[in-house]
C-alpha cells in the first residue's frame, strides 16, 4: 500500500473514531471544561481499545474492518450532532483567534515570555517528530515481550495470545491496543510511536488542569504542562512504545480528578474511570488508587450541585470498566489466574513475580514490602535524582529522568510552595503517599523509576508558582536558568539510551519502509523473509517480524526439544532463534546439536537440518 | 493563642525540622560531606535560612536562587559530561 494512502487512512480512521468518541463523550460530560477534556481522552481510548478487542476477538482485526467501524461511527455521530461536529472542526481556528487577540493585547514582556515558551514547545515537537520518524522500536521490554503481541495481532487479525516464554507477556496489553490504530492501515510500524505522543499531550493537558485546580493562573498552568512534558523520563517514554507514559498521563488525570469541582459522585466516577483504564496499561496503577481516594476524601470540597444519575454516564463507565478489566478476564480464562503473572491474588505475597519472574534466578529479591520501600526511596534520593553519569533512558535506568530542572530547580521551589501552603496538604501528601505505595510494590531495580515519572509533577507545578512570585531580578535570573535547563533536557533526549551516532546514521540512512530496530542492535540474523520460530527470553523477537510485519514468526514456549522440532515442522520453519534458556533447555538443545539435528548458523540462530 | 505566638511556634517547628533534616543527612553518612553535593542537605540549609529570615522577601528570593544555582552546578557535574560526550560523538559520527 502506498505510504500516502496508508497515512490518509490512518488519519481518517483516527478522526472517525475520535468523532465517535465525541458522541459518547457528549452523553457523559459534566460541564467543567478542564475535566471534560480529560474525560474525553478516557472515552476515546476506551472506545479505540474496545473496537480492537471486539474485532480481534472475532478474528476480524484488519485495516478495512477497523477503518469501516471508525468511519461509520464518526459518520453516525456527525449525522446526529451536526452542530457539535462543526464546533469541533472550528475549535482550532477559534483557539488561534484567541491567541491572536491575546497577542495584540499583551505587553512586550508577556510577548517575550510567550515567544520563549513557544520556541521551547517547538523544539520539543521537533524532537518528537525526529524520534517518531527516524527510530523504529529497538529497546528492551518493548521488543522482547510487549510489541510481539501487537505484531501477532496484525499478522493474524486475531487477538491471539502469543505463547512467549517470557511470562511478562501476560501483563495487560492496553497500550498495544491503541498502537494498533497507528499501525494497521500502513501495515508498517513507522508511526507506531504516535500512541505514546498522544499520551504525552494528554499528560500536558492533565498537568495544566491539575495546576488550575491547585490555583495556578493560566500562564503558570501552561508552563507547568510544558515543564512536565519536557522531563527526560516523560519525554523519552513518549516515543519509545513504553506503556509507562500511559500510566504517567492517567496518574496526572487521576490527581486532577481528585481536585475536581463536581459533586462527590461525579468525582468518584471520574476517579473510578481513570483507575479502570489505567489498569489496562499496568497493574501498578492499582498503587495509585488509595492515594486518589485519600486526597478526594480529605480535601476541602466546595458545595456542588448533585449530578443527576445519567444512563449515558453509567454506560460509558461500563465501557471503560470492560476495557480496563479485559486483560484480567483474559488471564483468568487462559491461566486460571486473573492477576497472572502474579502468584496469586495478592500483589505483595508474590511480588517476586511482578518484575523479576522472567529471570531464571531469584537470588536478589527483597523479602518484604517495607524493605522494598526503603531501598527504592533511598536509591531515588541518594543516587537516581542526580541522573549521574548516565545517558537519559526511556527505562530510566539508574536515574530518575527528572533532568536539569526537576531536581535542581524543582525541589527548592517545592519547598517554597509547601511553606506558602499553595497546595493543599492532602494533595501533596497524597502524591507522596502514592509514591510510597508504588515503591513497596516494586523490586528495587535499576529501572524502577520509570514507573514513577508522575512524581515529578510536584516540582513541575511548584516552579511556575515560584517564578511568578519572585522579585524582578531573581525572577529574571530564575527564568534564564529555567530556559537553559529546559533546552538541555530536550536536547539531551534527542537520542535516548546512549545510542551510538553510527547506529543513528544507519537508521536515518535507511528508507522509511525498511527502517528497523536492527539499526541499533547487532546486524539482523536473518537475511531472507523465511518463517522463523523463536524460543527463550530476553530476545528482541518483535524485530524479527520486520517493519512491515512481513516475516512469519512462531513464538513458542520450550516444552521439550522434540516438541519444539515438531512445532517448527508444522510451521514450515527451519530457522530457530534462541533467546536466553534455562540450563535444562540449553543442555537439551546442545544434545540435539551433537546429534546434528540442528546446525549452528550464528550465536542466536540454529537451523533444522532435514526439510520440514 | 495569639497569631504572633503561633507564628513563632511554627518558626520554631520549621527550624527544628530543618535542623533534623540537616542532621539526618550528616549523621546517617549518606553523603560525602567533603563534597557537599547532597541535595537534601542543600534543601535543609535553604529551609533553615527561610525559617530564620522572618519573611524578608529579598533574603528568601536570593537564598532560593542560590540553592537553585548550586544544585544546577551539582547536576551539571554529574550530567554535563554526558551531554558534551553526546555532542562530541554526534559531531564525530555524523
Amino acid at each position: 500500500m502506498p505510504f500516502i494512502f496508508g497515512l490518509l487512512l490512518t488519519l481518517l480512521a483516527n478522526a472517525g473514531i475520535s468523532l465517535a468518541a465525541f458522541g459518547i463523550y457528549r452523553m457523559s460530560r459534566g460541564g467543567d471544561r478542564g475535566e471534560d477534556l480529560l474525560w474525553y481522552g478516557i472515552v476515546r481510548w476506551a472506545l479505540m481499545a474496545g473496537v480492537v478487542i471486539l474485532l480481534g476477538s472475532v478474528q476480524a482485526l484488519r485495516w478495512w474492518s477497523l477503518g469501516a467501524v471508525a468511519v461509520l461511527g464518526g459518520l453516525v455521530v456527525a449525522a446526529i450532532w451536526r452542530v457539535e461536529v462543526a464546533s469541533v472542526v472550528r475549535a482550532p481556528w477559534e483557539l488561534l483567534e484567541r491567541v491572536r487577540a491575546w497577542w495584540r493585547a499583551a505587553d512586550l514582556k508577556s510577548r517575550t515570555a510567550a515567544t520563549g515558551a513557544a520556541a521551547l514547545a517547538l523544539l520539543l515537537a521537533g524532537r518528537i517528530a525526529f524520534a517518531v520518524w527516524f527510530f523504529a522500536p529497538y529497546a528492551g521490554d518493548e521488543t522482547c515481550f510487549q510489541l510481539p503481541r501487537l505484531a501477532s495481532w496484525i499478522q493474524t487479525g486475531s487477538l491471539t495470545h502469543p505463547h512467549l516464554e517470557d511470562v511478562r507477556s501476560g501483563y495487560p496489553a492496553g497500550f498495544e491496543l491503541l498502537e494498533v490504530w497507528w499501525v494497521a492501515f500502513l501495515h508498517h510500524d513507522v508511526l507506531i510511536e504516535m500512541a505514546g505522543v498522544e499520551f504525552l499531550l494528554y499528560a500536558g493537558a492533565a498537568a495544566y488542569v491539575l495546576g488550575r485546580r491547585l490555583g495556578l493562573a493560566r500562564a503558570q498552568g501552561l508552563l507547568a504542562a510544558l515543564l512536565f512534558c519536557g522531563l527526560p523520563v516523560v519525554n523519552s517514554q513518549s516515543t519509545s512504545c513504553c506503556n509507562s507514559i500511559a500510566m504517567t498521563a492517567l496518574a496526572l488525570a487521576g490527581f486532577a480528578f481528585t481536585m475536581g469541582t463536581g459533586s462527590v459522585w461525579r468525582d468518584s466516577a471520574l476517579i473510578a474511570a481513570v483507575s479502570l483504564l489505567g489498569l489496562s496499561f499496568s497493574p501498578l496503577f492499582l498503587c495509585l488508587v488509595p492515594a486518589f481516594v485519600v486526597i478526594a476524601a480529605f480535601r476541602r470540597r466546595r458545595p456542588a450541585a448533585p449530578s443527576p444519575v445519567h444512563l449515558g454516564r453509567i454506560a460509558t463507565l461500563l465501557l471503560v470498566a470492560a476495557v480496563g478489566l479485559f486483560w484480567y478476564g483474559r488471564n483468568a480464562y487462559d491461566f486460571g489466574n486473573p492477576v497472572y503473572p502474579f502468584g496469586d491474588w495478592s500483589p505483595f505475597s508474590a511480588r517476586a513475580n511482578y518484575t523479576m519472574a522472567p529471570r531464571l534466578d531469584s537470588t536478589d529479591l527483597v523479602s518484604t514490602p517495607l524493605e522494598a520501600l526503603r531501598l527504592n526511596a533511598s536509591t531515588m534520593m541518594n543516587t537516581y535524582l542526580y541522573d549521574a553519569y548516565v545517558p537519559y533512558s526511556h527505562q530510566a535506568t539508574r536515574q530518575s529522568g527528572w533532568g536539569w530542572y526537576g531536581m535542581a530547580l524543582g525541589l527548592p521551589a517545592l519547598l517554597l510552595v509547601l511553606r506558602w501552603r499553595i497546595f493543599p496538604v492532602s494533595f501533596s501528601g497524597g502524591v507522596v503517599a502514592a509514591g510510597a505505595i508504588l515503591f513497596t510494590a516494586l523490586q528495587p531495580e535499576l529501572w524502577n523509576m520509570r514507573h514513577a515519572g508522575w512524581l515529578a509533577v510536584l516540582p513541575c507545578l511548584a516552579i511556575p508558582v515560584v517564578l511568578f512570585r519572585l522579585e524582578s531580578i531573581p525572577r529574571r535570573a530564575f527564568a534564564y536558568l529555567l530556559m537553559i535547563a529546559l533546552t538541555l533536557n530536550i536536547v539531551g533526549t534527542l537520542v535516548v539510551d546512549g545510542i551510538e551516532p553510527e547506529a543513528m546514521r544507519r537508521s536515518m540512512a535507511a528508507s522509511w519502509n525498511t527502517r528497523s530496530g536492527w539499526a541499533f542492535m547487532p546486524p539482523e540474523p536473518l537475511t531472507s523473509a523465511e518463517p522463523v520460530c523463536a524460543i527463550g527470553i530476553h530476545y528482541p523477537v518483535y524485530t524479527l517480524y520486520g517493519p512491515d510485519f512481513g516475516r512469519r514468526v512462531v513464538l513458542m514456549r520450550f516444552g521439550t526439544i522434540e516438541e519444539t522440532e515438531r512445532a517448527m515442522r508444522a510451521a514450515g520453519a527451519r530457522a530457530l532463534v534462541v533467546g536466553d534458556l534455562r540450563p535444562r533447555e540449553r543442555s537439551a538443545l546442545v544434545r540435539r546439536l551433537q546429534e546434528r539435528v540442528f546446525v549452528v548458523v550464528n550465536q542466536r540462530i540454529l537451523r533444522l537440518r532435514e526439510a520440514p | 493563642m495569639s497569631p504572633e505566638v503561633r507564628g513563632r511556634l511554627w518558626t520554631g517547628v520549621e527550624i527544628g525540622a530543618a535542623a533534623a533534616l540537616i542532621g539526618w543527612r550528616l549523621l546517617r553518612g549518606m553523603i560525602d560531606v567533603g563534597r557537599g553535593w547532597d541535595w537534601a542537605l542543600v534543601i535543609g540549609v535553604l529551609w533553615m535560612v527561610l525559617a530564620l529570615s522572618r519573611r524578608v522577601k529579598r533574603i528568601e528570593d536570593f537564598a532560593f536562587l542560590a540553592a537553585c544555582a548550586y544544585l544546577t552546578f551539582v547536576y551539571a557535574y554529574f550530567q554535563l559530561n554526558q551531554t558534551v560526550q553526546f555532542f562530541t560523538m554526534l559531531m564525530d559520527g555524523l
